[in-house]
Formats: C-alpha cells, structure tokens, sequence
C-alpha cells in the first residue's frame, strides 16, 4: 500500500483508548513497527499492539514519573526521562519490569531524546541548557554541550550525524565520530519571535530537517544547507504547547496536531496542505507519529486515538 | 387548710356512690379520679382509697384505672413509701387488690415493682399484703399471658376469679359497710387496724379457695401426685405465712416438709452426696423462726410464680426486681421470703427446681423435643453440638415472645454456661452412656445438684402447680430453645443448691478455689471429691430423671421455669466452673450470626470514605470526558505494510545493548503482573563503572574553521504568502501567474522599502498591507526614494500626504486609494519633476509605469545598487523593463555570481530559456544575508507584491553546488573586513574590484 494524496486524506480514527488518566506526553513506535510505547503525566507506561490495534500492557512509573520515552534497539528495553525526584535518564527492561541504568547528569527537565537508529548512542537535550551525549552501556556523559538556549537535538536515520538545534535559531551538525572537533555545518536561521523550539527531526531519507514549535508554524529545512524548505501553519496553538510534527515514512507528508482537535497534513514538496483530519480529541494534540512501518498513525492527548486509512487497495 | 371532715367529704360524694359505697359507674369513676389527683390529704386519701376497695363494678374500676387512677395510686404508694406510713400503705395495698390487673397495666408503671419489694418489707401487714397482691398479680399475668396455650390455666383463672369476686363481694361489702361505719367514728388508725384485719380473714379465705381451686385444677391437669401435694404444701404455707402465726397453714407446710423431706431422702439415697446436704439443710433452716420459715415457704409460691411468670409473660420490672432484691436481701437477710425459701427448704425448693430443672431437660428429650435431648448429649460432645443449639435457640427466641428470650438470656449471660460445659468435660470421664455423659458433665456443678433436686421436684411439687401452665406454654413455645436454656438454668440452679447445701454441711469450710464463680458462696465440693461424686450423681441423676421425665412430662417445663428463677436469685458460686471454662468455644456460631452486626457499624465509616472516593474518581472521568466525543469512525483492521518506505539502515543494526538484552531476558523471568501493577519498577543494579568523567565538551564552533555556515532568511514568513492547499477555507494559494504582472512592481516595493527604511513605519509599513495597483504602487515608491533623496521639505510633505491617505483608505478600495493618491498629488504636480509623468502613467488604466513610456521620465537615480538583489525576469514584458534593470551595480553583481550568465539582460524577453527557480533560489538564497542584516524583515512587503513564487521556486530549488561551495558571501568579511580563514575561506570575500 503506498502512501498517497488520497490515502492520506482518508486517514480516520479506528480505534481509541482512554487508558491514562492524564496527557500522555510522548509516544514512539517501535522500530518495526508492531507496537507502540507510550509515556503519560499520570506515570503510566502503556505498550499498545499495532497490529491488533489494542492496548498491550502498562506499567507504572509512580516513583520518577515518565516522559519522553523511547525504545532502545532491544526490543523491551526503552529510554525514558524522569518527572520526580530529578532529571535523571532511565534505561528500563519492559521484560522485567526493572531499570537497567540511571544517567544522571542533567539538572533540570529533559526536553529532548533521541536514541541512535544504529547504535547504542543517545542523545539528550535539557532546560539547562546542555545537550549531553551518552551510550547506553554507561552512565557516564560522552559528551556535553553548553548552549544558551533551549535545546533540541536528533540523529540522522543513518545513525552517523546529529543535528543539535540551538537558541531557536541555528542547527548544528555534527558528525559522532568527531563531534568533539565541533560541527562541520552550521545553519543561521531567523528566530521566530514568538516560538521557540521544541522538536527536530530528520526526516526517513535524511535530506530534510522539520523543525516543530510552540508557536504557529513549522518549519521544514534542506538537511544540507539549512535553505528553509517550507514553513508549515494554519493550525490552532493558542496555548503555546509543543506540538510534535512527524514525517510519513516516506517523507512526503508532514503530520501536525493541533489544540482544536485537529490533525492537518501537508505535502514536504509542494508545502501545500494536504488534509485536515477531524479526530474530536477533547484536549491537544501533542503528539502524533506514523507508524514506520504499516499503514497507520497515532495521536494523542489524554484519549490514544488509531488511524487507519478509509480507502482500501 | 382546716382539717377536713372525712364525713363531709364522703357526703359530697354521695352522689358518686353506691349504696355500699363504691364507685358508681364509669362516669362516676373518672370524676373519683380526677378527685383523687388533686386529694393530698391522708384522710381523703383514705376515704378514697376505702371507696375503692368497696367498689364492685369491674367496669367502673377499670375506668377508674383507665382514667388515671393507675397513676394515682402509684404516686400515693410511693409517697407512703418514702414516709414509711405502713398504715396508708396497707389501705393502698388493700385498695390494690380490688382493682382489676393487666400485664399492661402493671408494666405501665413501678407499682408493681414497689409491691414487690414492700412484700420483703419487715412490717409483717404490708408484707403479707403486697405478697398477696403479688401472688394475685402473678396469677393475672399468667392467666392473660398463658390463656391460648393452655386451657387449663384459662380454667383455673376463672374459677380463680369467680371465687375471688364472690367472696371478695361478699366480705368486702360486709367490710365496707363496717369500714365506713367506723371510718366515721373512730380514727384513721383504728379503721386501719380493723380493715386490716378484715382484709386477713378475707384474704385467708381466698387463699383457701386458691388452693383448693388449683389442686383441682392440678388434678385435671393429670400432674403427678407428688406435685399436687407440692403445690398444695406451697400454696398452704404462703396463705399461711400471710397469716403469718395461723394453725391451718402450719399445718400443710409441715406436711408439706415432711413430704420434700423423704422425697429428698430419696434422691439423696440416689446421690449420697447431695442427699447430706438435703438433710442437713432443713434441719438447719428449721431451727429459724417459723414465721421465717412461713414467709420462705410462701415466698417459693411467688418464687415459682414469679419464674413463670417471667418466662410466659416475661414483666421486665417484677423480675428484675424479684430477682435481683430478693437476692440481695437473701444475702443480707433471710427472713425475705424467697431468701427464706432457698435458705431453709434449700433442699425442698433447690431440689424441687433442681428435679424439675432435670426433669424438663430429661422429659423434653425423652417426650418427643429432640432439641431438649440434644443439649445434653452435647454437653458430651460439648464442642461440637453446643453451637448447633445456640442457633436454634436464637431463632426461636427471636420467634417467640420477646420476654422469654430476654429473660432466658440474661440467664445464659454468666458464666454458668461455659462452667457446666467446662465441667462436663471432666464429669464426661466416668459416664458411658450419652445421656451419663451429659448428665456427667453438667454434673460436677450442675448434674450434681440436678439429681439431688430431681427428688425434690417431687417433694416441691406446691411449686409447680402454678408453674405447670407456664412450663406447659414454654414447652409448646420453645421446644428446642427452652431445651439449651434450660441446661444453662438447670446449671445455674445447680450451683446455687450445691452452695447451699455445701454451706449448710460444710459450713463454708471448704471453699474451692473454683475460679469459675466468684460468687459469695464457696464451691461446695472440690473438682477431686465432687468428681466422683458427680459421677454417681449424673449416673443416679440420669436414671431419675429419665423416671420423672416419664412421670411427669408437664412438669418439667414449669420446673424449669422455677430453676430459672431460682437460679437468678441464688447468686451462690459455681465450684465446677474452671474446666469448663478450658472450653469456650460456643462462639463459633454465634461469630457467624454477629459478624453482620458487628460489621455493620465498621462498614458504615469505609462505606463513606469510599463513596468519597468514587464520588472523586467520577467527577474527575466526568470532568476528563466532559468534553470527550472522539468516536471510532472506522473498523479497525489490521494494517497494512507500507510500500515506500525509507529505510536507510537497518535500524540498531550496530547496537551491542541490544544483545546484552537479549542474553538477559533469557535468564530473567518476564514479569506478569496479575492483579496490580507494582507503582515503580525495581531499582538498576549498581552501575560497577566508576565516576571516570572522560566526558567531552561538545564545541558550539568548529575550532579549525572548517564548519560551512549557512545564513538563511525565511521568505515566507507571511501567511498570505504560504501555499495553501485551495481545498482549504479558499485560503489564498501562492498567485504565481498574476505575479507575472506584477513582479515588478514588487521589486519596486522592494527598492521602497530598502530605501526607506528610515523613513518609519508611515508610509513603507503602511504601504506594505495595502493592495494597491501595480502603477500605483510604483507611483508611491518612486515618490518615497525621492522624498528619501532629495530631502526636499516639499518631497517631505507630499510625502506626509500620502501617508495619511493611505492611513485613512480602506485598503482594500484600490480605486478610491487611486483617487485620493492623486488628489493629494496633484497640488505637487508642477513642483516635482517627474511626478507628473508618474501619474499619468497611473492614470493610465493602470499600466505599468514602466511601460507606458515612463522609462524615460523614471527617476533612474533612484535606482541604488540594492534593487539589484531582486533582479528578476520579467517574462512576457518584451522590452519594458524598468530602467534600474539596466543598471545593475557591481556591488550586488558579483563576478563569479552564477547567476551571472542568465542574468536577465535589459532586452531579454522572459522565456523558456530562462533559469527558473533555481537560479533565482541561488540569487535569494546568496544575496539574501546583505538585506538581512539590515532589518528584520525586510522583505515582509515585496512578498505580498508578488514576490512569492519566484522566492518559493528559488528557495526550494536546490543549489547548484555542493556545500561549502563558493557562492555566498563571506559574511565575516563583509561585516568586519576581514576574515579569519583568509584565503581558504569557503565563501567569497568581495574584492573591490568585484
């Protein structure tokens, strides 16, 4: 099945779950594609099945609390930043139900994750202003960059660079096997006056970079030169909330939600605005992701809302 | 108030009485009691009170009664009371005794407990009186309570009655007559004396009647010989004890001793041990008074009505009282007349309770009442049947009349149960039969004594006449029930007899150190010498009581009424009492029943805070998804794989975590959680990697310089400039053929902004919203370089000019912002060279100003180096270009700009030829920075002006060279005039000559 125009925007909610009680803050599937994991402020981790669209287990983070959680390349094994107690990276074995190791470093709250799609390496940026660089066999910090902003950091799909978005107004590439000589590409973007931040992404073929914000706009860059691509808006944030944007896997289409309910769509190439989705999530839709590998999407605020294309081929 | 004149007083109240001067009627009866309340002195106390004891009129008492005489006489009973006036308190007795009685009535206030225990009080008059009217209250409640049970009773109570009024009238009117004769010439005291003894000679007579009446009764009643004769001697001696020295009455209750005696001879032959103490026991009693002794036989008569009465009609007041005063007054003094009875006939009354008590135990069980049966037996078996009985015990008592199962618990409350039980554990040892063992049991505290009483039961036959219709009723009422009370009573009296005839032997010399009973009364016998003892005791008890259960199968329900009573009063220590106490365990069952209620107020706490709770979780689901209405629009189905996907490596391909996982989870086990999530995964294990912080700083700069740098401004950074899917809201999409048209005039706008950024926001912001004809615009631009260049005060106000109008159009009104422009225009129109020209190319249907022949006129000076940096194609206007096209300033135009060779040249005409985007993406992208450093944002207008599709197409074209590639400008070397990387710099460092 191919992801076209018309599929796109025949995408509608076939299955939702209301099993937190409050926001789910982050989501991420898994590398293939068969299950997705779950993070909420009401400290519960919830795996849900992609495949038989149903809620799969949940576990409780009571004690630190849970956000920004990412699976790591076992497949029950998962990343996840603390809400309690301190901002302390945890690496958790969903299998037992037990932490394998603390990475402590960070002193205030963790706003950025990524975790390498090729090795053990991953990246995290905080509100106190450091983007550190870590592996996941020690809890020491490879590596620590001062900013003086809010940071944002991703790896590239081929696991070799990543991109560390600083002051909200320039990205910098760095290339892992010498990030300590500096970046080796640097893009000066305009600041937005009114936005901030909060996410970066590489898209699937590594040739774009989408910047999301908390204002009304996302932006999408060439992953080389940093030429601004498009800038994506249109859609509700009257809160100022970060709101996830997400590339399809084949990177032709970017996903946004909004704070109205609304998921809107647009095409990477044209910037036109493919779709808007009605999906009557009752609260913002903070985070929304396509499946990387089969024919579906999440999206969520408090309720997990599936999504499934209408028309069939 | 003068002294009243009884006479006077009874001749006002003549017309209220009869000739023989009771009460007349109703009506009249209700006056005398109105009368009454208000009478405070002893002599119209009296009077009334003789007129009460005149009247003969049932219905006229009862009226009396209903009125509130009841009351009445209550309060006058206590007042003489408290003042110990003995002679009102016998005219109020005597009074008594005529009015007509109710078990409602009597519970309706204390009079019937006063009466009660003025029947213990030492003058013997009011004593013998309050005794009577207790025996005829007695009777009364039994009757009423009893009637539908048995015919009998109902029989007895009528000719009971019958007689009582026949001869009551009859002597009382004599009386009253005589009374009221002498009321009127002696005194108070006097008539007192005289009705006094008036009232005894009646009260003799009745009781004979009484007597006679129940033997009869007794006789249909088919009890046995034994009873009869019992009852008689009883019945005898309290008639007699009332009249305490009378010969007639001394008579039967020596009989009646001399009958309990060899009875209890008998039974003690059964039982050696018990039957020392009967013999002992009544010569001792003997030795006191006999008028002592005549109250006590009397007092078993009301004893035994008393039991009956409790369980049959249950009158809370009168029992407690009787038990508990006469108890005390036992204690205290023995004259009181059940102290009296269990003191001196300790073996006729004990036993005979003791025989019925067996005897009811025995004969239920024998008879057909397998409950009765039972009891015993467990008392073998204790642990295992006890509780069974409980349960049926409760039901029963819940079924049946309230007052029984009152009284009968409040028996069952002490710890008599839990001694026999206790001691039947030891007795059990010898007996081989069930029945033995049962017996054994209770034995060692209570079979003992049972056997010993079972004879006599016989002897005391006198107390279970009354009994009889209570016992009867019991029976029928409660087979089961009655069966395990009756255990628990016959224990009960039991121990009390034991003491007594221990005492009475032994002279408190051997007080057992019995644990059990903490009763006054030492143990009569030790655990080790009664044990064997019991032990015969039980064997000769169970035999007997098997025969009296066969002899009288009536009686055993009344025996142990009385046994109930009785052991209430005896308050004596139960010796046998610690074993059984080993064994508490009845409680099985009556957990289960208690549970609930014992539950239920804890319950009722839990139950609000978890209503709490819900309450909180609903309102908060409520509040959650208040505004829920996602719905599911589609079936879910599994999905399917996505054809194009990007996958550029193999994800966590070099992962070496993810084999340590995976060698992990095949020695740990999965965790599965069934019930409840634990709130937090178990901590990591020690990290054994150290501190070492061989932690890199990350450098925000390339320190070899080698890092490409990349400016960028965004170009559409206004919405109306974004693309816009037209599916959506008809939001305006990127114009990109207009803009054709109108290309240059954005660059014009463009040059008016750059030029005139010192100008203020007035005219260039202002002028940036509008939407404004192409010539028009162009107009307002080349009027802004001018005013901008000139300075000229006259450039400056038309300038302002223009401002305001633009401020004061509505925007959207191009044809009246024509207008309004060019009226504002036109005073400058001679003035300004050129802006004449200008506008009549506006006016000229909008034309290009460019192309109407304004070339020439265009001010070519204003045309600065910077316009260049929008140099586009303008495809489709052959030859029209503006004259600034012509004019591209070395500075913009580098030389090794690769948009150089398709630079639009003055006479090219836009075609397929031209570069397009991308070229035009290098250019915005390359030239940008040198706008962008001057103001923010630049170029917010020009975009508007349409702009937009040439910047999208050059801003997404892709460059033509690689990174790092020399075709933007050095920004450090523009800015500072130098650069650090010199030479090997990546970007270009504009020469002069460039």
């Amino acid at each position: 099945m191919k992801l076209v125009d018309d599929v796109v925007r025949s995408l509608r909610v076939s299955k939702i779950f209301r099993e937190n009680t409050d926001r789910i803050s982050s989501l991420n599937f898994s590398a293939n594609g068969e299950t997705l994991l779950t993070s909420s402020d009401d400290d519960s981790i919830v795996i849900y099945d992609c495949l038989n669209g149903t809620p799969k287990r949940t576990l409780n983070s009571k004690k630190y609390g849970v956000d920004l959680i990412r699976y790591t390349h076992a497949q029950n094994t998962a990343l996840h930043c603390s809400t309690k107690v301190d901002d302390t990276i945890r690496y958790l074995s969903l299998h037992d139900n037990k932490y394998i190791r603390y990475f402590p470093g960070h002193t205030k709250k963790v706003v950025t994750l990524c975790m390498s799609p090729i090795d053990d390496a991953f990246i995290s940026g905080s509100m106190d202003k450091t983007i550190r660089l870590w592996d996941l066999r020690s809890q020491n910090c490879q590596g620590v960059m001062y900013l003086s902003g809010r940071p944002v950091a991703a790896f590239d799909p081929e696991g070799l660079i990543f991109a560390a978005g600083v002051n909200s107004e320039s990205v910098k590439l760095y290339d892992l096997r010498s990030f300590d000589k500096g970046p080796f590409t640097t893009f000066k973007l305009p600041q937005d006056k009114e936005c901030d931040w909060t996410g970066l992404k590489f898209s699937p073929d590594g040739k774009m970079i989408l910047i999301s914000t908390n204002g009304n706009v996302i932006r999408l860059i060439d992953a080389f030169q940093g030429t601004p691509l498009q800038a994506f808006m249109g859609f509700t944030n009257h809160k100022g909330i970060p709101l996830e944007a997400s590339f399809t896997p084949d990177a032709r289409y970017v996903f946004s939600g909004s704070t109205d309910g609304k998921v809107h769509c647009w095409s990477t190439e044209s910037g036109v605005k493919m779709a808007i989705l009605q999906s009557d999530h009752p609260g913002p839709i903070q985070c929304i992701q396509f499946n990387p590998k089969y024919m579906m999407m999440a999206s969520a605020c408090q309720n997990m809302a599936f999504w499934q294309p209408a028309v069939d081929d | 108030m003068p002294p009243i004149d009884p006479q006077q007083l009874l001749k006002a109240l003549g017309p209220l009485l009869t000739n023989s001067g009771g009460i007349k009627g109703a009506q009249e009866a209700s006056r005398i009691a109105s009368l009454m309340k208000d009478a405070t002195k002893l002599v119209s106390r009296c009077i009334y009170l003789n007129i009460l004891r005149v009247t003969d009129s049932p219905s006229a008492l009862e009226k009396f009664i209903e009125v509130g005489g009841w009351d009445t006489m209550n309060t006058w009973l206590d007042f003489s009371r408290n003042d110990s006036n003995d002679a009102l308190l016998g005219e109020i007795l005597q009074a008594y005794l005529n009015l007509p009685v109710s078990v409602t009535l009597l519970k309706k206030n204390s009079a019937a407990k006063t009466i009660k225990q003025l029947s213990k009080a030492e003058n013997e008059k009011i004593k013998t009186l309050s005794s009577q009217l207790v025996d005829a209250w007695t009777k009364t409640i039994r009757g009423q309570n009893n009637k539908e049970e048995s015919d009998d009773k109902k029989k007895k109570k009528k000719h009971k009655e019958k007689e009582r009024e026949k001869s009551d009238k009859d002597k009382e009117n004599d009386k009253k007559e005589r009374e009221e004769k002498d009321s009127e010439k002696h005194k108070r005291s006097d008539k007192e004396s005289k009705e006094h003894h008036h009232r005894d000679k009646d009260r003799k007579d009745r009781d004979r009647h009484k007597d006679k009446d129940r033997d009869k009764e007794r006789s249909r009643d088919k009890s046995k010989s034994s009873n009869e004769n019992n009852k008689d001697s009883t019945k005898s001696s309290s008639s007699s004890s009332s009249d305490h020295p009378s010969s007639k009455s001394k008579d039967p209750s020596s009989s009646s001793k001399k009958i309990s005696l060899p009875e209890e001879a008998k039974a003690s032959s059964s039982t050696p041990s018990v039957s020392t103490p009967a013999g002992t026991v009544p010569s001792s009693k003997t030795d006191t008074g006999a008028n002592k002794e005549e109250e006590s036989r009397r007092r078993p008569k009301t004893v035994k009505q008393l039991n009956t009465r409790f369980r049959s009609t249950g009158l809370f007041d009168e029992d407690d009282e009787d038990e508990v005063e006469p108890v005390k007054k036992k204690l205290d003094k023995p004259p009181i007349k059940r102290a009296g009875l269990e003191m001196r006939g300790e073996d006729l009354i004990e036993k005979k309770p003791r025989l019925q008590l067996t005897m009811p135990t025995l004969t239920p069980a024998s008879v057909d009442l397998g409950n009765m049966t039972p009891p015993e037996v467990q008392h073998g078996r204790i642990k295992i049947i006890p509780p069974p009985k409980r349960a049926p015990a409760h039901e029963i008592q819940e079924s049946n009349v309230f007052m029984d199962a009152l009284q009968q618990s409040s028996y069952t409350h002490g710890p008599l149960k839990k001694k026999k039980k206790l001691t039947s554990p030891s007795a059990t040892t010898a007996p081989s039969s069930l029945l033995r063992g049962s017996h054994s049991l209770s034995p060692p505290s209570a079979t003992s004594p049972p056997q010993a009483t079972s004879p006599p039961e016989e002897e005391t036959g006198p107390t279970s006449p009354p009994l009889l219709s209570p016992t009867a009723a019991m029976a029928q009422k409660l087979p089961s029930v009655p069966s395990f009370y009756r255990d628990t009573l016959e224990d009960m009296p039991e121990p009390t007899e034991e003491k007594e005839d221990n005492v009475e032997e032994e002279d408190d010399g051997p007080p057992v150190v019995e644990g059990m009973d903490t009763s006054e009364a030492s143990p009569p016998q030790l655990d080790q010498s009664d044990a064997d003892i019991s032990m015969e005791q039980s064997e000769g008890l169970s035999n007997e009581s098997k025969e009296s259960s066969e002899n009288s199968s009536d009686k055993a329900p009344v025996s142990e009424g009385e046994q109930r009573v009785k052991s209430t009063k005896p308050k004596k220590s139960v010796s046998w009492a610690r074993e059984s106490q080993l064994e508490e365990y009845f409680y099985f069952e009556l957990d289960e029943t208690e549970r609930e209620n014992v539950n239920r107020p804890k319950s009722f706490m839990e139950m609000k805070k978890e209503e709490m709770v819900l309450d909180k979780r609903a309102m908060e689901s409520a509040k959650r998804l208040n505004n829920d209405f996602m719905v599911e629009v589609l079936p879910w189905k599994r999905p399917k794989l996505i054809d194009d996907v990007i996958e550029v490596v193999e994800p966590g391909c070099n992962s070496q975590e993810k084999v340590v996982q995976t060698e992990r989870e095949r020695a740990v086990l999965c965790a599965l959680f069934f019930n409840k999530v634990p709130d937090t995964p178990n901590e990591p294990d020690p990290d054994m990697a150290g501190e070492e912080n061989d932690m890199k700083v990350i450098p925000l700069e390339d320190e070899n310089g080698s890092c490409t740098e990349y400016e960028h401004t965004y170009n559409f950074d206004d919405p109306s400039s974004l693309p816009y899917d037209p599916e959506f809201g008809g939001l305006p999409l990127q114009n990109q053929g207009p803009a054709m048209n109108q290309g240059h005039m954005g660059m014009n706008n463009n040059m008016g902004n750059n030029m005139n950024a010192n100008m203020g926001g007035g005219g260039g912001g202002a002028n940036m919203g509008y939407k404004m004809p192409p010539a028009l615009s162009h107009l307002l631009n080349t009027l802004r370089q001018q005013a901008q260049e000139t300075q000229d005060p006259l450039m400056q106000n038309l300038q302002g000019r223009l401002t305001h109008v633009l401020q004061s159009t509505n925007p959207q009104d191009s044809g009246m912002l024509m207008d309004r422009i060019l009226n504002a225009l036109e005073p400058f129109k001679n003035q300004i060279p050129g802006l004449s020209g200008l506008i009549s190319s506006v006016t000229n249907n909008g034309m290009d100003p460019n192309m109407g022949g304004g070339s020439g006129q265009g001010p070519r000076g204003m045309m600065g180096p910077n316009q260049m940096g929008n140099p586009r194609p303008h495809g489709g206007l052959l030859g029209s270009h503006p004259p600034g096209f012509n004019m591209m300033g070395p500075g913009n135009m580098r030389p090794n700009m690769q948009g150089g060779p398709n630079m639009p040249g003055p006479n090219m005409q836009g075609g397929p030829s031209m570069p397009g985007g991308p070229m035009m993406g290098n250019g915005g992208g390359n030239m940008n920075p040198n706008f962008y450093n001057r103001g923010p944002r630049p170029n917010m207008g020009e975009m508007r002006m349409g702009g937009p599709p040439q910047w999208r197409g050059g801003g997404r074209g892709r460059p033509f060279g690689k990174r790092g590639h020399k075709n933007s400008v050095c920004q450090h070397f523009v800015k500072k005039g130098n650069c650090r990387y010199g030479d090997g710099c990546q970007f270009i460092h504009p020469g002069p000559d460039s």
